[in-house]
Order: structure tokens, then C-alpha cells, then sequence
């Protein structure tokens, strides 16, 4: 399978179901090369009350997950569209990652949230570096529901885009996003890390 | 295959190597090359030594990934086999040196692990070999070229240039005591003291040496924000790892912050201060930073953190007791300054009122300035003090100044500290009132004044040094109030008005330059009032004009880029509504609106609409239509845009626009690529004469007509002008119009044939399509080629040609004998006299005018008048009636000019001569006399020689003759007399009255003369009881009566002439005898 851009994406966001799951089906589909994680000590989704959430341990795979929520209360979780984002979750990969216990290399970390980006950032300073290869920490706020999801998608997506067509991404990436940031209009983030 | 038992890696290896030379794709030789690294590298390193030139070898593949590629693998060889460190330096630094950034990049990176590996691979070498040495002298090099990268164009070069940096630094300083040590690693305390290549001493020199690059660079003002992240994390890790950097670390971050490069964004500021709230938080929880908590403490709060983060990240007591660092040499620099730095976080005070009495003076100016000092009060003073700086620096100022360029730091607090000493030494500002209370400076009067002099030197170029930088890049805004919209907008617009009157001696050229850019860049006040004032007096400005409209028209077609300005508005619109009001302007303006139009880049339709007014103005279509004709001779691309508006014109309603447009088509027409253009449309129009109601096409505004359904006069002239008067400049257009004319309603008819006057005369006689179309003469266009040979003939005779055509055309196909007329004259003799009864058959109007041309009235004839009035007397009662040749002769007769009374001497003299007598004779006779008579005596001789032709044999004849007789009576009686007397008795039986004036006529005679007439004559006069004795008389000879013979003979006119002269006064009595003529009957 040729991707088509040698960029070597990860999109992270805290649980690894919906924002960043999101825009690893859309990636995915776009060609790229993407993996994504959650940043967070559990899988935490909406329960049947605000204080009430489902909290799962990462490696919990998403049918499981489906199956439990189809079991607690079917009508409720395929009204707010978590089954159907599990589904959509399952087909992709078996079970929400954690980024901080993933081994593979990336060029391109992508953020859903701030909070995400701290900890990214943390867990990737405190490694040492191996081959010392630039890696791009980008953060870009999506807020944590089903359509912000597609929205944030569809930016992540633009993004990356515009990634793969840059000639020398670590030389671009200051103007690339500016650019994307006028037209995009919104705030982001960005640093830089080692492998 | 690749898995067959026979097959050795060997084998393999060699396969996959010239698979890699195969291939042509990167891909696929990227791809055997990791085949072979695999083999190589992991399942079967006993065959390097074999095959490692091999690879190496790929240094000069063309793909950056297969040399990437190779970069890995060296990365990966040395970590397996430090063995062969040597043997792969010179190919690392050859790929360091590739034109790839890509690889330079790779190469550094990999640089990192190499470095750390070579340099323990030496340090625990037991002896150091040449092979040794000279690979560490090529890393040397490496590092310095990497070193020397920091520099360089590309930002990932540069930053991965800083990771490497980072290592060098980390390896060759010492480790801090109490550093969580990492495994593995390595520092200045594992190389062995006697390891020559590599001195500590020399290492340590070095690192420090690029420490303070790391920081320059770090502090460079233009840094990129990926630099800076990567500068900055490594500089905190260096300061983390090792202490006795901490100090330079904490005050290169601290003056990062108050100076942030001035071209970072404003969310990429958000990043790097986040960055460095993290790294800050990372230094405040590491025990080697505690002494700096206070310097960090600030900078962590303004960046978000509160007071309560920061406690809880300073390490513990027993933490920070067990990090014990080492004594650091160049540390001792700024201690006391986190005091003042203190003292900042004091709220401020009111600067009047509330000086704190226990500060010094000193202290009180330097807190006021850093109340006060605000960016704009700096950039002020700089801009003040600017022109009062020496020329040459100050020896002293090197010296101090050199003490801030070594520290790297001159933040605010610097300069209020030096500034507050010269406000001190002034005795200025908030210190001065505590002054009194202070003993006076230690300094003595002079010191204090050198000092001053040089601080007022000093402090500008230090500002500058260190804030113009910022002063430059500073946005202005931040030092300018925006100026309120409208008073903009009149500033501007008073500042174009200015531009627009320009002096005298201004460069035309560059004004016109300015004035058309600042119209074609500006907002639209400023576009409005240029051409308001344009428009004023587009006259003088016309060149301006111009020079507008191009640059106007460089943006439409996107020559020149579209002003930022000018980005939402609609481009090609403002083109086209700049010409159109130009035009408008210049409308009654020849000489303007034509350089405009001929000198504009383009001229759209709208303006073309412009001048299409212009054009419908009877009084300006003249020059209009005349620059029509120019634009469509030059411009090209819109030629027959411009000729078809030109066109348009010639079927224009108005007289005058109509002319004027045919006569500029007229000219176009000469030219050949437009000729048959102009013709079609000339005949498209002509050819809607066969419609049955006129086109719509010849209606509405552009026309100057009303729609109507039936062809009038001007619809019809209209449409035939512009073909009509082609044909002179195209002759064969006439079949055309022929075809046309013979479908045509009979108003057309008419209409065309007055219409081809004009151009058929032109054309000429000797036109052969003139005459082709003679020959030709469509079916149903007789009138017209009719109509053709009249205006031919009209003035002047026709050519033998024309007259051939005729003929054969009169002869072949169209008998009417109308075609002759026009050309009778060119008929020969015999034709005309054959066509003759047919001729006067016409109608009266035009046998009129037959006779006119026979009669020599338009020329020369070919039948003189006396051979026509003959032949019309010969002609056969079969062929025409005799009504109509009375007709016709008396219309001849009535040419008094040409039938004078010679003349008809002649004729009458030829006429007697026909046998048989024409019938008309006599009426002729009878009109002749009537018409002259004095002819009297010539018509008694035609009488008596009528009598010796027997004349009463003639019925009509001789009516003729008795008649002719009753009224020349009395001199006829002479004639009657001679009558046989049978005929005289029939003659006095037709005509009675005749009778006694006769009798009375002989009786008058005397006896000898009455002796003459023979007796019957005398009985039958006298009746037959009066019988006179016949006298002996001889009969009276008249000698001046020439023989009748004579005349008959055919004289001459002069000599008829002569004879009528003599004929003028005949003796009554006598009758002359014709001598030679036998003797009437009776006689004998």
C-alpha cells in the first residue's frame, strides 16, 4: 500500500474514541499514513449521567466496549452516537492505545486538546532521544463531541494535506502554518521535538 | 526464491546489490538496500568486510532516500561493529556534504549517536591506532561543519544542528554529581586523562565554546520559532545535566522573554511561551536552579503560573541539600541582582509624592525610570540623541560597553541603573529631592562630569544596540495613534490633489507614472478624484488618460499585480467604466476622443457604444465615422467589431450619416482583407429586398427608425446605398443586384433604377461588367439593363460594344424595340430605317425622343434628317398605319430647326421621285407650304412634274394634289390648266369653288395668251357653249425656272438653296414648262 505522503502521522487525543479517531478514518481514508492514541490515564466516555461516565482501562478493545453499552442501555448510547462511533471505532482498530506506552516513530504528533499537547510534550521530552529525527508536536482544539469531531477532522486533514505537498516540511512548517491558521481561523500550537 | 535452501546469503547479497544498480525506481533499490542492510547488518555480519565497499558505495546514488538510507546503516554499523568506525568516517562526512537537505539532516542526526560512539569506542581503546586518529580528525571535521550549521538556510538543518550541539556540549563537560545519571552514558569524567587525540582540557574548551554559540544563537533576534523550541529545550536539558551552565541558561531564557524575536506570530508567541512556562516549571523543580527561583519566579507568573504552582515546584530542602553542584568558575557574575529584581515585584509607587526616604537618590531615579521608561519614551530619546553622537566611539564607552556585550544581557534594569546615575548626576527626577538629605556623591565634580559626558554619549548607541533592533522590527502602530478614518481619508485625498497639480518643471513622465499608479492602487475617493479631475480637462490630460488606462488594463489581464486595495472590487469593470467616462467626456471632442480611442489598449463594447452615439449625431458623424475606419485599420484583433458598427451606418436613417459611413466604407473597401466583408454586408442588406416587409435589423436606435411593415422609400434606398455605390469599386456586383431587381416589387423597381444612376455612370460604357450584364440580361430585368443603357447613352454616344450588345440582344432574345433607342445612334443606316416602324409606334413621348437622337439632337447621327423623313414616307402601310407615320411625320416636321425649307425642298424633290408616289406626299407637300411659303413656286413645279406623272392614277395621290392645288390657288391655276381636261373636270367636280375662279383666272387672259390653252381645257373651264378661237401664242418660257430635271438630279443644298431664291418671287402668270419632261396629255 503506498501512502501518499511518507509523513508519519499520529493523532492523539485523550481517550482515543472520538476526536482523534475521527480523523483517523479520515486520514486514513485520504491515504496517509496515521496512527492514533489517547494521552489519558483511562478510556472515559459519556455514561447515563455527567458524573456518571464509562471508564474502561486502555486495551479495552472497542467491541468490548460496544458490547457493554449495548448491554447497559442500547436506546441511550445509540441516541448520543457512541455505538455507532465504536462501530465505526472497531472496523478501524481493535482497541484504543495509549500514547505513552506506543513504540512507534512519528513526524507528526497531532493534538485535539491543550491538555493532550502538555502531556505529549512531557512524556516526549523525558524519553531520550534515539535517532534524534525532528518530530512536530501540533495542537489544534476540538472540542469533545460528534460534529466538532468531523469539523476537527476535516481541519486535521486540510493540515496534513498541506503537509504532504510542502517540499521540506522542518524548513515550511512555520509559513505552512501560519497559512493554515488564516485560514482555519483558529488558534494552535506547535513545537518541536526529537525521536 | 529468496528463501530456497540452496541459495547463500552471499548469493544473496549480491543479487539484491545488482537488483540496486538495476533498478531504476528509488523505491526499488530503497528496497533491495534494506534487504541487503538486513542481511549485513544483522543475520549474517561476517560478510561487511566483503560487501561493505559495496554499499558504500550508494553515497553516490541519486535518491536522497536510498542515501538516507545509507546514513541509517552507518548509523546502525557503528552501533554493532565500533570496528569499522574508520572505515565509514569519510563516506559519513561525503553525505554530510550532499546537496540534499534531506540528508544533511539525516547525516546530522545520525551524527549524534556516531559522535557519542566514537568517542567512547577512543576513550576505551587500549592503544590508539593512526586508523583511529584519523577517523576522530574526520568526526572533528564533521562536528565543525556541523557546528558551522547553526548558520544555515534551512530551518530543520539548523535545528537539528542544535540537537547535535546539545550532544557535543553533554559529552565532553563533566557530569554533576548528583545527576540522575542515565545508563550509558557518557561524559567528560570517561576520558581517560592520558588519551592523546582527545584532551579533556580541549574537550571542555570546546563545549563551552559551543555552549556560548548555542546561546548566541538562542539570542539572535530573528530566530525561527521551530529554533527557538528546539533552542530552548536543549538549553534547559544542558542547564538540567549540567549546573554550571545553569546561570547563563536562566538569564538567556529570562532575556529571551523580555526580547522575543519580533517576527514571531502572535499565536506562534503563544507556543513559544508555553514552551517556555514548561521548561521554566521543569528548571524550577530541578534543584541546581533553586538560587535562580527568584529571577524564574517572575517570568513564571506573567506566563500564568500562580505563586502556589510555584512553591509547590521548588524541590524540597533535603533535595536540594543532596545536589551538591561543582564549583563552577564562571558563574559569579549577577547575584546581587536577583535583590533588585525583588524589589521590582514591589507594587509601584506614586513618583512625586511618595519617594520612599530610605532609597538613595540612586535608587529612587532607577525606579522611576523603570516605572517611566516606556518603549515610546526610548525610541524618543534614541531619536533625539542620535545626531549628537560623536563620530568615533569613546575609548571609555568600548570598555564599559564591553561588559554588557560579554553578559549578553542589557535588559531594562541595566539601562535604568545607568540611566539613574547620569538623572543623579543631573540632579533631575524623583532622586534629586532626597538629594539634600544625601551626602554628595563621592565623586569629585570632575569625574562626575566625565562620567556624564560619557553616559550621554553612552546611553543612545547601548539603546540602540540593544532596542533598535526591536525599535525596527517594532509595529508601528505601537508607536503611532491611528488617525481617525475621515481625517485619513482627507490627508489623502488633500495629498493626491497636491500630486495633481503638478510644478512646471516636474518630469511628465514620472508624474503621469504616479498619477496613473496611485488612481490604479488607491481606494475609490482617490480614484474619483483623480478622474474628477481628469474629466475637468480631459485636453491637457489626455496623456495621463492614457497612461491610466493601461495601467488599469495591466491589472485587468493580470500583467501587474492586483493591488491589495483594490482585491474585492471588480476588475475589468473599472477598465471599462474609466474609458466610457473618458469618452464621455471627449464626446464632442474629435481630436481627443480619437487619440483615446486609437491609443487605449482595448476598447470595450461599451465604449464602442459611446462612439456608436456619437456616430447618430448628424453633426459629428463625420469624424466619428472617420474614426471607425481608423480603428477597424488599427486594431486588428476588434476589426470587425469596428467595421461592423461603421457598417451599421450606411443603412443609417439620416442622409448625412449614411454618406459619410458609405464613403469611409468605400475607403476600407480598397483594402483588401476587408473587401469581402463590406460586400456581404452591402449585399445581406440589398438581398432584404425580396423580403415582404422590412427587416427588423434596419429598426430601433442604432438605424434612427421606426418599425414599420412596408418598405418605404428610405427603407428601400436604405438598404440598396451601400451595394449601389460598391458597384463602381466592384463592377460584378451589378448581376447580382440584376437577380435582385427582377424579384422586386415594382416601388423597388423604381427606386433602384434612380438609384444606379449615379454608379452606372461612373461605371461607364467600357465597363465589361456593364456590358456582360447587357449581354446577359436576366429575365425580367430588361427595365433595368434598359434603364442601364439609357444612363450610358444618356450623355454621349455609345461605344460600337455597347451598341453590339444591344444589337445582338434586340436581334437574339428581346425584341422590344425600346433596347434599341438608346443606342440608335450607333445603329447603322439600314437598321434604324428597318426598326422605324416600330419605333414610332411608341408611345409619342418617346418617339419624341427617338427622333431627338435620329435628328442629331445628342450628337452625331447615322440618318441625316432628309433620309429620315424619306424613309418614314417609304415605309409600308403593312408595317405601321398611316395615322402613326402622320404621326410621326409631322412630329418631324415640327424640328423646324432641323426641317428647314431647303430642306424639305429636297426631301419633297426626293420624295417625287419614288415610284410608286408615297402616299403621304401630298400632306407633306400641303405641311411644307404650310409651314414655308415661299415655297409656293418650288411646290407649283412639283405639281406640274406630278402632272406628268400622271398623278391622278393615284387615288390618294391625287386628292392630295387637288387639295395641294385649292390652296395655292391662285397660282395653281396655271398648273390645273395643264391638266388633261378629264382630270380637270374631276378635279373641278372634288373641288367646286375651284370652278369660277378659274373660269375668271382664263378669262382674264387675253386673246394671245388664252390662244395657249388648248381648247379642250378652255371648254371644260368655260363650258361648252363659250369656245374662244384659239390664239397663236406661243407658250411663255420662264427662262429663270431652271429645268425641274435639274433639281430632280439631286443638287446640292446651297444650290437648292439658290434656287429657292430664285423661286422666291415667280411671275404669277407663268407657268413653267418642263422642258425635258414629256408634254402633259393633252397637249399634244
Amino acid at each position: 500500500m503506498a501512502y501518499v505522503s511518507n509523513l508519519r502521522i499520529a493523532v492523539i487525543c485523550s481517550s482515543n474514541m472520538n476526536r482523534s479517531m475521527e480523523a483517523h478514518a479520515f486520514l486514513s481514508k485520504k491515504g496517509f499514513h496515521v496512527q492514533s492514541f489517547g494521552t489519558g490515564d483511562k478510556v472515559k466516555i459519556p455514561g447515563s449521567a455527567a458524573d456518571k461516565p464509562n471508564i474502561y482501562e486502555f486495551g479495552t478493545s472497542y467491541e468490548e466496549i460496544y458490547l457493554d453499552l449495548l448491554q447497559k442501555d442500547k436506546s441511550l448510547y445509540t441516541q448520543n452516537g457512541l455505538l455507532h462511533t465504536l462501530d465505526r471505532n472497531r472496523r478501524i482498530k481493535s482497541h484504543p492505545e495509549k500514547f505513552q506506552e506506543a513504540l512507534d516513530k512519528f513526524d507528526i504528533l497531532i493534538t485535539c486538546e491543550e491538555r493532550v499537547y502538555d502531556q505529549v510534550l512531557e512524556y516526549m521530552e523525558s524519553k531520550t532521544p534515539t535517532d534524534n529525527s525532528i518530530v512536530h508536536v501540533i495542537n489544534i482544539d476540538i472540542q469533545d463531541n460528534l460534529e466538532e469531531a468531523t469539523i476537527g477532522a476535516f481541519l486535521i486533514s486540510d493540515m496534513c494535506l498541506m503537509m504532504a505537498k510542502a517540499e521540506d516540511l522542518d524548513n515550511d512548517i512555520e509559513e505552512l502554518l501560519h497559512n493554515f491558521e488564516e485560514k482555519c481561523q483558529r488558534s494552535i500550537l506547535h513545537c518541536i521535538v526529537f525521536n | 526464491m529468496d528463501y530456497s535452501e540452496g541459495v547463500t546469503d552471499e548469493e544473496l547479497v549480491t543479487e539484491y546489490l545488482n537488483n540496486c544498480g538495476l533498478a531504476m525506481e528509488p523505491a526499488d533499490r530503497l528496497a533491495n538496500f534494506f534487504k541487503v542492510q538486513e542481511i549485513l547488518l544483522r543475520k549474517s555480519p561476517f560478510l561487511l568486510p566483503k560487501f561493505l565497499l559495496d554499499v558504500l558505495n550508494f553515497t553516490t546514488d541519486k535518491s536522497a532516500e536510498v542515501k538516507k538510507a545509507l546514513v541509517g546503516f552507518i548509523e546502525e554499523l557503528i552501533k554493532v561493529r565500533e570496528s569499522y568506525i574508520p572505515k565509514v568516517m569519510l563516506t559519513l562526512h561525503m553525505l554530510l556534504c550532499d546537496e540534499s537537505i534531506v540528508v544533511q539532516k539525516r547525516v546530522i542526526q545520525a551524527a549524534i549517536t556516531i559522535y557519542r560512539r566514537t568517542l567512547a569506542w577512543l576513550c576505551k581503546a587500549t592503544t590508539t591506532t593512526d586508523e583511529m586518529e584519523e577517523a576522530w580528525k574526520q568526526l572533528c571535521a564533521i562536528k565543525l561543519e556541523i557546528a558551522n550549521m547553526i548558520d544555515s538556510d534551512n530551518d530543520g538543518v539548523r535545528t537539528s544542528s542544535v540537537k547535535f550541539l546539545e550532544c557535543v556540549v553533554l559529552l565532553q563537560t563533566y557530569p554533576d554529581e548528583n545527576e540522575n545519571k542515565r545508563s550509558n552514558d557518557f561524559s567528560l569524567d570517561d576520558v581517560p586523562l592520558t588519551l592523546k587525540v582527545a584532551r579533556r582540557r580541549k574537550l571542555e574548551e570546546e563545549a563551552s565554546n559551543l555552549f556560548e554559540v548555542l546561546v548566541k544563537f538562542h539570542g539572535s533576534p530573528h530566530i525561527s520559532s521551530a529554533n527557538l523550541f528546539a533552542c530552548v529545550g536543549v538549553l534547559t536539558n544542558i542547564a538540567k545535566s549540567r549546573a554550571e551552565f545553569m546561570i547563563r541558561v536562566v538569564e538567556a531564557i529570562e532575556s529571551l522573554y523580555f526580547n522575543l524575536p519580533p517576527t514571531l506570530t502572535t499565536t506562534q508567541v503563544s507556543s513559544v511561551k508555553k514552551k517556555l512556562k514548561t521548561e521554566l516549571s521543569g528548571l524550577m523543580r530541578h534543584p541546581g536552579a533553586y538560587e535562580y527561583v527568584s529571577k524564574i519566579t517572575p517570568i513564571l507568573l506573567e506566563l500564568g503560573c500562580s505563586q502556589s504552582e510555584i512553591n509547590k515546584m521548588i524541590p524540597k530542602a533535603d533535595e536540594r541539600r543532596k545536589y551538591n553542584k561543582r564549583a563552577l568558575s564562571s558563574e559569579s557574575l549577577v547575584v546581587q541582582q536577583s535583590v533588585k529584581r525583588a524589589r521590582l515585584e514591589q507594587p509601584s509607587f506614586d513618583i512625586e509624592e511618595t519617594v520612599d526616604p530610605q532609597l538613595t537618590p540612586q535608587e529612587a531615579n532607577e525606579q522611576f525610570i523603570l516605572e517611566n521608561l516606556s518603549l515610546e519614551k526610548a525610541v524618543y530619546l534614541i531619536f533625539t540623541n542620535i545626531p549628537k553622537l560623536p563620530n568615533t566611539v569613546p575609548a571609555d564607552f568600548i570598555s564599559d560597553y564591553a561588559e554588557f556585550v560579554s553578559s549578553g544581557n542589557i535588559g531594562k534594569i541595566h539601562l535604568a541603573n545607568i540611566m539613574a546615575k547620569q538623572f543623579t548626576e543631573a540632579k533631575v527626577g524623583p532622586g534629586s529631592k532626597i538629594v539634600e538629605k544625601q551626602k554628595s556623591p563621592e565623586l569629585t565634580k570632575k569625574r562626575s562630569r566625565e562620567i556624564e559626558e560619557k553616559d550621554e554619549r553612552e546611553k543612545p548607541p547601548k539603546k540602540e544596540k540593544v532596542k533598535v533592533l526591536r525599535i525596527k522590527t517594532l509595529k508601528l502602530s505601537e508607536i503611532t495613534k491611528p488617525l481617525e478614518r475621515d481625517v485619513k481619508q482627507r490627508l489623502l485625498l488633500k495629498a493626491v490633489e497636491r500630486l495633481l497639480t503638478p510644478h512646471r518643471s516636474t518630469n511628465k513622465q514620472l508624474h503621469q507614472k504616479i498619477i496613473a499608479t496611485l488612481s490604479t492602487c488607491f481606494n475609490i475617493a482617490v480614484r474619483d478624484t483623480i478622474l474628477t479631475f481628469i474629466l475637468n480637462d480631459l485636453r491637457s490630460y489626455v496623456d495621463i488618460a492614457l497612461a491610466w488606462l493601461f495601467e488599469e488594463y495591466s491589472i485587468m489581464q493580470g500583467f501587474s499585480k492586483v493591488p491589495p486595495l483594490r482585491r474585492d472590487g471588480k476588475l475589468d469593470n473599472s477598465y471599462n467604466m474609466l474609458l466610457c467616462s473618458f469618452i464621455n467626456v471627449s464626446a464632442t471632442d474629435a481630436l481627443i476622443l480619437s487619440r483615446l480611442l486609437l491609443e487605449a489598449p482595448m476598447i470595450t463594447d461599451d465604449a464602442l457604444e459611446e462612439v456608436r452615439a456619437v456616430c447618430r449625431d448628424e453633426r459629428r458623424s463625420g469624424w466619428a465615422l472617420g474614426l471607425l475606419r481608423d480603428l477597424t485599420i488599427r486594431k486588428p484583433p476588434k476589426q470587425l467589431v469596428f467595421l461592423n458598427a461603421l457598417l451599421s451606418y450606411t443603412t443609417y436613417e439620416s442622409n448625412s450619416v449614411r454618406d459619410h459611413a458609405i464613403g469611409h466604407v468605400l475607403e476600407l473597401h480598397k483594402r483588401f482583407d476587408l473587401r469581402l466583408v463590406i460586400e456581404e454586408f452591402a449585399r445581406m442588406n440589398m438581398e432584404f429586398l425580396k423580403l415582404p416587409k422590412p427587416p427588423e435589423s434596419l429598426c430601433g436606435i442604432n438605424q434612427g427608425r421606426l418599425k414599420t411593415e412596408t418598405w418605404g422609400d428610405d427603407f428601400i434606398k436604405a438598404c440598396l446605398l451601400p451595394y449601389v455605390s460598391l458597384m463602381p469599386a466592384n463592377e460584378s456586383l451589378i448581376h447580382d443586384l440584376a437577380k435582385v431587381y427582377v424579384q422586386t416589387s415594382a416601388d423597388i423597381k423604381r427606386i433602384i433604377l434612380r438609384l444606379i444612376e449615379s454608379p452606372i455612370k461612373s461605371m461607364g460604357m467600357d465597363s465589361p461588367e456593364v456590358l456582360k450584364l447587357v449581354e446577359d440580361c436576366p429575365k425580367g430585368s430588361e427595365t433595368l439593363v434598359t434603364r442601364v443603357i439609357h444612363i450610358l447613352t444618356d450623355k454621349g454616344p455609345p461605344t460600337p460594344d455597347l451598341v453590339n450588345r444591344v444589337r445582338d440582344l434586340y436581334n437574339t432574345r428581346i425584341s422590344d424595340v425600346r433596347f434599341l433607342i438608346p443606342v440608335l445612334n450607333g445603329l447603322s443606316k439600314q437598321e434604324i430605317i428597318a426598326a422605324l416602324p416600330k419605333l414610332i409606334k411608341l408611345n409619342p413621348v418617346v418617339v419624341k425622343e427617338v427622333f431627338n437622337r435620329l435628328l442629331g439632337l445628342h450628337g452625331d447621327s447615322p440618318i441625316s434628317p432628309i433620309e429620315l423623313l424619306v424613309s418614314l414616307h417609304l415605309i409600308d402601310s403593312t408595317r405601321a398605319d398611316l395615322k402613326t407615320v402622320i404621326k410621326a411625320t409631322s412630329m418631324c416636321l415640327q424640328e423646324k430647326q432641323v426641317y428647314t425649307q431647303e430642306v424639305l425642298a429636297v426631301v419633297l424633290q426626293q420624295l417625287m421621285d419614288q415610284v410608286p408616289l408615297p402616299t403621304l406626299l401630298m400632306r407633306t407637300v400641303i405641311q411644307a407650304l404650310g409651314s414655308y411659303p415661299r415655297l409656293s413656286g418650288f411646290v407649283m413645279n412639283i405639281l406640274q412634274r406630278l402632272i406628268l406623272k400622271k398623278v391622278w392614277k393615284q387615288k390618294v395621290v391625287w386628292e392630295g394634289f387637288v387639295k395641294c392645288c385649292q390652296r395655292t390657288k391662285p397660282q395653281s391655276f396655271a398648273v390645273l390648266m395643264q391638266l388633261p381636261p378629264p382630270q380637270i373636270v374631276e378635279a373641278l367636280t372634288v373641288c367646286p369653288e375651284l370652278r369660277a375662279p378659274l373660269k375668271d383666272h382664263l378669262l382674264a387672259f387675253t386673246e394671245a395668251q388664252r390662244a395657249h390653252i388648248p381648247a379642250a381645257v378652255q371648254e371644260v373651264v368655260l363650258g361648252p357653249y363659250v369656245v374662244p378661237p384659239p390664239a397663236m401664242v406661243p407658250p411663255v418660257v420662264v427662262p429663270m425656272v431652271p429645268p425641274p430635271s435639274v433639281v430632280g438630279a439631286g443638287m446640292g443644298m446651297a444650290e437648292v438653296r439658290g434656287e429657292v431664291g430664285v423661286m422666291e418671287d415667280p411671275p404669277i402668270a407663268i407657268v413653267p414648262h418642263p422642258q425635258e419632261e414629256p408634254l402633259p396629255p393633252g397637249m399634244d
